[in-house]
């Protein structure tokens, strides 16, 4: 049971991943069936529909968006500054070797890549966590692509309408729509929870500040 | 908290420890783009 104490939030939060994703691919089932049926066509069944692009296209529009507001926010919070909040660092900036534990500077136990001193390596693990998050951004983006534009060409082949090419579609407006309409409410979140910080709490989490501290004073550290 | 709790040396969890998870996640989010690129490219 250590191991679950050990890791209690990671299996929170993929257990609530798993149910809304049996809960949105039974729901999303039927709103799709129910659209087939009010057009002649045959309605499918759950297995079908979770290798459908009906499904591929809600799943990577809404992974796409909560990628790129968590690239955004890891790099916004190296350069940029909020005063009072906990989700800015002090002084804005890469940091020294000293205080971020790096080379002659790294406890026996860092990472390996860390304890280098310089190099391409260790560059490239000092960035790994926006690297990869940059990257499953862009990915499901182009994942997003790729199954709007099949659920497109076949609305279109439905209303005899000519199928678009997949450059027609990353420009059209329908895409654009889906996209813009994740990212605003990704970047009013992360907006407002970087400024409601400065003067709200939450007893002991590790996005708030501690309830005492000061409404001027940055960063989550007591 | 009794002085025999306080004083007990406390287990540090390695980095071993929470690498299932850290796995579990990317190989499901890496399953998830190759299987929704394949079925939007296929056009399934």
């Amino acid at each position: 049971m250590r191991w679950a104490r050990d890791n209690s939030l990671s299996i929170f939060f993929f257990v609530l991943l798993l149910g809304a994703l049996v809960g949105q691919a039974l729901t999303g089932n039927e709103v799709r069936n129910d659209e087939a049926l009010a057009h002649g066509e045959p309605e499918i069944g759950i297995w079908r529909y979770l290798v459908s692009s009906h499904f591929g296209q809600a799943l990577l529009e809404n992974w796409q968006s909560e990628y790129l507001q968590f690239f955004l926010f890891i790099l916004a919070t190296v350069w940029l500054f909020q005063k009072g909040s906990p989700e800015s660092p002090e002084e804005p900036g890469r940091e020294s070797e000293e205080k971020q534990k790096l080379g002659p500077y790294a406890p026996e136990n860092a990472p390996r890549l860390a304890r280098r001193p310089g190099g391409f390596q260790r560059w490239l693990y000092s960035w790994s966590l926006l690297l990869v998050m940059g990257a499953i951004w862009i990915a499901s983006w182009f994942g997003q692509s790729v199954t709007g534009w099949t659920e497109e060409n076949d609305t279109r082949s439905a209303h005899d309408e000519t199928a678009l090419s997949w450059s027609g579609y990353v420009t059209s407006a329908q895409f654009w729509e889906d996209t813009l309409q994740n990212w605003q409410s990704e970047f009013l979140a992360v907006g407002s929870l970087a400024v409601f910080s400065i003067y709200l709490r939450a007893r002991g989490s590790a996005e708030s500040k501690p309830v005492g501290k000061p409404h001027d004073r940055t960063a989550t550290s007591g | 908290m009794s002085r025999t709790l306080r004083d007990a040396p406390e287990r540090v969890a390695r980095s071993e420890d929470m690498r299932t998870m850290f796995w579990l996640y990317l190989v499901l989010i890496v399953t998830g783009l190759v299987v929704y690129a394949i079925v939007g490219l296929g056009h399934y």
